[in-house]
């Protein structure tokens, strides 16, 4: 988003409203060209760059298409050699189903901080992980390479409840069982997203 | 937006914030939401209200037309309920045939309604074993942030209070209002962890383990109960509720009817 | 269509039922967002048409087989509450309410950047919460602004109008009785910028001389009356808006617009003075005369 001076307001635009000439500016983000003009894509907010050039729409809503930076929290559906396979659920701090394909795939290198050697060590399936989205097109590329990213919960292997975080291990309070792997320092927090009208 | 596999880590989130006292959306535990009610929305229909429990968003309609009574109440009128969880009040409503829990809430409105005798159906009879009034009441549910259960039966209620039975255009003499004697308010609770909680919203129902809907009439006697979800309620929990749900019905009268 | 009534639809100085000239639409109030759960909604009151709109998507489509790996599919289903009509009507889709359902689908399509969502739906619902005449065009025409609020990505917004003729004469925005008595129906969409008609039905019975005249007069009323109120709403909702509604019509880009031979004699700020205090005599009205409702 642009930072824009007091005086400069924003305009309110429509779906195809004309923007401005082709010649003046390109479209960007929120806006397209037909035929030398350049319309607004969204109902939305209006920025015209006036040092790039180009036109911009802000939308009034953001759709669940994911972009890169996007928080999600997601669920490991597979484990593979090289890499995992997470169905993303929802999206952190916006109430929008996600839209297009929630397969993403987290590689190998995308996991820690640290160096992982063996995937398992990592993620075990059904964890709910809380992940960046590396990039959202053509297909859903996460990462966990942050300390607040990565598990979020874990099941407990025998029972399947959800285990507690018990000082540097995890720890099921029904079978006493313990499994020791990095998680998030969010461990067991959780963000509710609340649709607003 | 919900998602059974994510409900272990909501419910986590929401537990922790009751144990220090909060809800998600800053109630008291014993606290119902704002009601706003706006009768005879549907001026074309017999009756109707919208009824707005928080964001959940109801709308209830009145249709009057004549037919042949049962043969074993011969001199009363007809009752029917009928519930739509259309999808347009929810992500995860579907179009189609009425699903089990659509059923489930015409028949907790239904059972409200015909338990407490709200309608004198005597009254609704035109010649006893061949014509009555049958009364059809629909619920069209427009936006759901949980509690269905008492959000539907109170517009239901707000709907039959204001309906007209429509005499003079069956040629049946004067048009004349409904005759509505009582008061049927049903209360929901939920159960998550070991607090319970009134008028559970949207977030609160999905993560519940029990929820149990008690109906009280305008004299304190209870009309109907609905348990449902797979946990369990004490026997103090159940005489807690009620004890709520009796104080509480009576303030929501007060305030609507 | 094409009942036969003794009743005078129009009187000999060209007033219609309802007190309306043959030009003139009904009051039309229009609200954006609307609904918290739904990701976009909106709410238009079309006279005694009651129309609630809402957007869920775009969220992958299921079942898969009904997806497009190159677009998006807009889902777009009409509904009428039971108790939305004269007689009750039986919850559920009935073959009128899937038809209608398609054309809206489609009408809809044609504006939206479906290429952005490859295998997503786009589900759009629209529940008549009240009918009476013409509640097609109003469901359309709340879908698009409900679509406008969920932040999908469009070509322009779509507006919805209807004209026909009764008591012999071309008139604008068919009542019931002119629908259940009158003579034809041309219930169309357009989208005002282009001027593309995206929506477009007729039954009765018409001269082409007689089209061309409703046309003219429902795609006038369309773009000059219902889109700026279309355009007012969302403004409402999100950008404060305290400009007028010519405002609205010059930067809604209908400089574009095909309609430019005559203007309308339809004035957009007449009609919304006229609003406040007509509407609840409309209500009132509505309530005393126990008029039958309901195209079904």
């Amino acid at each position: 988003m642009m930072i824009m001076s007091e005086t400069e307001e924003k305009r309110f635009v429509m779906p195809g409203e004309e923007i401005a000439p082709l010649e003046e500016y390109l479209p960007g983000d929120g806006a397209y060209e037909e035929d030398g003009v350049v319309y607004s894509e969204y109902a939305g907010f209006l920025t015209l760059d006036t040092m790039e050039k180009i036109a911009r729409v802000e939308p009034v809503k953001q759709t669940g298409a994911l972009h890169k930076g996007d928080i999600i929290y997601g669920t490991i559906t597979s484990i593979r050699s090289m890499m995992a396979v997470v169905e993303a659920l929802e999206i952190e701090g916006r109430a929008r189903e996600i839209a297009g394909s929630t397969n993403g795939t987290l590689h190998i290198s995308k996991m820690s901080t640290r160096y992982v050697s063996d995937v398992e060590r990592v993620f075990r399936l059904g964890d709910t992980i809380r992940a960046v989205v590396v990039s959202g097109t053509p297909s859903l590329q996460l990462s966990t390479a942050r300390a607040d990213l990565g598990v979020v919960l874990a099941l407990c292997r025998k029972c399947r409840k959800p285990m507690i975080k018990k000082g540097k291990v995890l720890y099921c309070e029904d079978c006493e069982l313990t499994d020791s792997r990095p998680v998030s320092t969010r461990y067991a927090q959780y963000v509710l997203t609340v649709p607003e009208k | 937006m919900s998602n059974d596999v994510l409900s272990d880590i909501k419910r986590m989130h929401i537990m922790t914030l009751l144990e220090s006292g909060k809800r998600i959306d800053g109630r008291g535990f014993e606290e119902r939401r704002k009601i706003e009610l706006m009768p005879n929305f549907v001026p074309r229909a017999e009756g109707s209200a919208r009824l707005k429990l928080g964001d959940t968003d109801v709308l209830a309609g009145i249709k009057m037309d004549i037919g042949t009574p049962f043969p074993d109440t011969p001199d009363s009128g007809v009752m029917t309920t009928n519930a739509e969880l259309i999808p347009m009040a929810s992500p995860f409503f579907e179009s189609g045939p009425p699903r089990p829990e659509a059923i489930e809430l015409s028949r907790v409105v239904d059972r409200g309604i015909r338990e407490s005798q709200t309608v004198d159906m005597g009254k609704l009879c035109i010649t006893p074993g061949e014509e009555v009034w049958i009364m059809f009441i629909d619920i069209h549910t427009l936006d759901y942030d949980g509690n269905l259960f008492d959000a539907a039966s109170l517009a239901a209620l707000a709907a039959l209070k204001g309906t007209t039975v429509p005499a003079a255009k069956f040629g049946k003499g004067e048009d004349y209002a409904l005759p509505v004697e009582h008061l049927p308010i049903a209360s929901t609770f939920v159960k998550i962890g070991d607090k319970i909680l009134l008028d559970p919203n949207y977030e609160e129902q999905q993560v519940a383990n029990a929820r149990l809907t008690i109906t009280f009439d305008e004299n304190g006697d209870l009309r109907a109960m609905q348990k449902g979800i797979g946990g369990g309620f004490t026997s103090e929990e159940v005489k807690y509720m009620m004890e709520v749900a009796k104080r509480t019905s009576r303030e929501v009268m007060d305030e609507l009817f | 269509m094409g009942g036969h009534s003794d009743i005078v639809l129009i009187d000999k100085n060209g007033i219609r039922l309802d007190g309306r000239k043959a030009d003139e639409l009904r009051p039309i109030k229009i609200e954006a967002g609307v609904l918290k759960r739904a990701d976009g909604s909106a709410y238009v009151v079309w006279g005694n048409n009651m129309v609630l709109a809402a957007v869920y998507g775009p969220r992958e489509a299921h079942p898969r087989h009904v997806q497009n790996s190159n677009r998006a599919i807009v889902q777009a289903k009409y509904n009428m509450a039971a108790f939305s009509v004269g007689d009750r009507k039986r919850p559920g889709p009935d073959r009128r309410s899937v038809e209608i359902s398609k054309i809206i689908s489609e009408a809809l399509e044609a504006v939206t950047m479906t290429e952005l969502f490859p295998r997503a739906t786009i589900d759009v619902y629209m529940e008549v919460l009240q009918a009476n005449a013409g509640t097609r065009c109003a469901a359309i025409t709340a879908a698009s602004v409900a679509m406008a609020d969920a932040g999908i990505p469009m070509r322009g917004l779509v507006t919805g109008c209807a004209a026909g003729k009764a008591g012999d004469k071309v008139i604008l925005d068919l009542g019931q009785e002119e629908d259940n008595f009158g003579q034809a129906d041309v219930p169309l969409a357009i989208v005002p910028r282009t001027g593309e008609v995206v929506l477009l039905q007729m039954d009765g019975h018409l001269t082409q001389e007689e089209f061309d005249e409703a046309f003219r007069l429902a795609t006038e009323a369309a773009v000059n009356v219902v889109y700026p109120l279309q355009v007012e709403a969302l403004k409402r909702k999100y950008a404060g808006s305290t400009e007028d509604i010519e405002e609205g019509i010059t930067n809604g880009g209908l400089a574009n617009s095909v309609i430019n031979e005559t203007p309308s004699e339809v004035n957009a700020d007449e009609i919304v003075e006229e609003l406040a205090s007509r509407e609840e005599k409309v209500a009132l009205e509505d309530m005393d005369d126990g008029k039958q409702g309901g195209e079904q």
